[in-house]
């Protein structure tokens, strides 16, 4: 298509829509959850995302960031987020209140947890820290639609039980017979039950057939090095193992290249890899 | 549709003149004053401009060298307002907030002449990343679409011109609407689109030309590109260009990059001169209600622009950042866009404050890459 046809195109990329902030909970001593309802009824209801997708998140005045979606896609009234106190926008959100006003854009990413291939095969669930956020999404929506995977296994690592996110959420699932959930911290308290130490060591442990396994991993970047190299001994696929990868991202749009890694761009061809793509790009991890 | 007209060159400023009447002219210009030597606008510069250096005006028109800043401003501005918002809140109750966004592309009908065919391919560049992929860019599309490139050919080549090297060559007119090619007395006018067409029907300017003419001419313009890119020798010599993402891709470990970078001081003067260099940063700004959204030029090369709010930074050290930056160019965008993301201008050997040369730089790895390869 010619320039000249483009530029049919008007609507603007990089306009927010309004949203209200409906609720507010806080979910450690850094992070909060803000539940988000876009306040245009049509622009709600077209808003369809999945799993591993994000939204560029406007505080009027002060500028966007891009954060990750933790719930489920099923719920369509509105989303949540989970944000942690750490920038300049992330911090002045954590100061709003109920009622107050964001910009929304997306949601984006090509890339997401590919949930409909990883039906009638087990889920395994490798977090760490805050990357809880984007993979409770895929929790949640495997969840929903239990019968439609084999067994769910949920590894998360966090430095301390203070730390651990949807704490409430963990003992629900924790209780439950069809899912298997491994906890560890670095700094245990008194009466801790989980195990202590880095998630990557609960690795070796997972027994469930690799033919048949799907891996998702999301954490801290350091994590990621260490947590391949287990999944690569115990000869998960390398096609069946996802990784959402974190980057400064700007635009959201592939434009701006702050968040290109090789001839890639984490945000709209990712923010979800396979380790397959992975291998292939270059400062990947 | 190609057309063949030619232009006296004592008609030469009365054709631009007549040009900046339904269009906003941008052309190479001398600022004497400040010593700058970039695209104005005609429009804006008129009152203290002259077309030539003689005389003791302000701001005259230079055609053979090239520009310090390439032209990429006039589409892709240095500053850019994305969008316009309204906060305001109601203290007295709380669900009562109002927003509103304006957004306002750019309308404005321009033509820019004297574009070096370097400058014409930076263009090309820009169009396919604002154009090409899931998401097009509703500011830089509008503006282009209602641009017309009038390029003019290079006889004279200098010391950091490279364009033969990736690709180009000093009369390629591919991606230009109108090439002008200086003969004896005249100038010779290509109009290669219809958009280019449609700014030179009936100029009174421009003659007609016979179609023998106009064989005689293209041949012409062959022999003069042959011409001029012979005075540009290779730094790479047996390495065709399409070659070099292949190479990029296998010297990314290579340890010499270490010391092909250890000089540069991250300050971004090479992305600021550069016509293919596109990446932007985002930033609000806000007084009081009001505020605006803009997107400014960004460099890679700087520590911060992969700084993530968490403390990570992807690319901490230099030479991760010019490796980058090499390979942006030489290899990444290859592969998204077809094309090499450097044109040869030379404009970032011209300003580097360091003395860095990316032709030097490719040339040692690829140097590198075979002693490797043996």
């Amino acid at each position: 298509m010619t320039i000249e046809a483009k530029e049919k195109e008007k609507d603007s990329i990089y306009k927010p829509f309004i949203a209200t902030i409906k609720g507010i909970k806080e979910l450690s001593s850094t992070e909060k959850q803000f539940d988000i309802q876009i306040d245009d009824k049509e622009t709600r209801e077209a808003f369809n995302f999945k799993p591993g997708q994000f939204v560029e998140l406007t505080v009027f005045g002060l500028g966007e960031a891009p954060f990750s979606i933790p719930s489920s896609p099923n719920n369509k009234d509105y989303f949540e987020l989970c944000i942690r106190n750490v920038g300049n926008v992330s911090g002045a959100l954590h100061k709003m209140k109920e009622g107050d006003k964001v910009g929304i854009r997306g949601p984006f990413g090509k890339g997401h947890f590919p949930y409909e291939e990883m039906k009638d095969n087990n889920v395994v669930i490798v977090a760490g820290g805050l990357g809880m956020a984007p993979v409770r999404s895929l929790i949640k929506y495997v969840l929903e639609n239990r019968d439609d995977y084999k067994r769910v296994i949920i590894i998360y690592g966090s430095i301390n039980p203070d730390y651990l996110l949807y704490k409430d959420e963990l003992e629900e699932w924790q209780k439950r017979d069809d899912v298997e959930v491994r906890l560890t911290v670095d700094e245990p308290c008194e009466g801790w039950q989980g195990e202590v130490g880095v998630c990557t060591n609960l690795i070796p442990g997972i027994d469930c057939p690799v033919d048949e396994s799907y891996v998702v991993v999301c954490g801290p970047p350091v994590m990621y090095k260490f947590v391949i190299k287990e999944l690569e001994k115990k000869c998960f696929k390398p096609e069946k193992v996802f990784l959402s990868l974190e980057r400064r991202m700007e635009c959201g749009v592939g434009k701006c290249n702050h968040c290109h890694i090789g001839d890639k761009m984490t945000c709209v061809d990712g923010p979800v890899f396979s380790l397959w793509e992975i291998r292939n790009l270059k400062e990947a991890i | 549709m190609e057309n063949i007209y030619t232009l006296k060159k004592q008609n030469l400023i009365s054709f631009i003149k007549s040009l900046n009447k339904s269009s906003d002219v941008y052309l190479p210009a001398r600022d004497n004053k400040n010593n700058v030597f970039n695209f104005f606008s005609l429009k804006e510069i008129e009152e203290d401009f002259s077309f030539s250096s003689q005389n003791d005006k302000r701001y005259s028109m230079e055609l053979i060298e090239k520009t310090r800043l390439s032209p990429k401003h006039i589409l892709f501005p240095q500053y850019e307002k994305l969008l316009d918002f309204h906060y305001e809140k109601n203290p007295e109750n709380i669900e009562d907030v109002k927003i509103e966004l304006e957004v306002t592309p750019p309308e404005r009908k321009s033509i820019i002449f004297g574009l070096k065919p370097c400058d014409v391919q930076g263009i090309s560049r820009m169009d396919k990343v604002f154009s090409e992929g899931q998401f097009t860019d509703p500011y830089y599309i509008k503006r282009r679409a209602n641009t017309v490139l009038i390029a003019i050919g290079c006889d004279t080549v200098f010391d950091d011109c490279f364009c033969s090297m990736v690709g180009g060559s000093p009369y390629n007119f591919d991606n230009s609407d109108i090439g002008l090619m200086e003969t004896d007395g005249s100038y010779v006018v290509f109009v290669y689109t219809d958009k280019g067409e449609a700014i030179v029907e009936n100029n009174e300017y421009l003659e007609t030309t016979s179609d023998k003419e106009k064989v005689s001419l293209k041949s012409e313009l062959k022999e003069k590109d042959e011409k001029s890119s012979k005075k540009i020798e290779s730094m790479w010599p047996g390495t065709k260009y399409e070659d070099i993402p292949d190479i990029m891709d296998k010297s990314f470990n290579l340890k010499i990059w270490e010391k092909l970078t250890e000089k540069c001081i991250s300050c971004g003067a090479c992305t600021f001169v550069c016509p293919t260099c596109y990446c932007f940063d985002i930033r609000d700004e806000k007084d009081n209600k009001q505020g605006q959204r803009y997107r400014c030029w960004d460099f890679c090369t700087s520590y911060i622009y992969t700084l993530e709010a968490s403390g990570h930074n992807p690319r901490e050290s230099i030479t991760k950042r010019y490796k980058n930056k090499v390979n942006c160019k030489f290899n990444y965008n290859y592969k998204r866009h077809g094309n090499l993301y450097c044109v040869g201008c030379g404009r970032c050997i011209d300003v580097c404050p360091v003395d860095m040369d990316i032709r030097e730089i490719v040339a040692a790895i690829l140097e590198e890459s075979k002693v490797k390869d043996k």
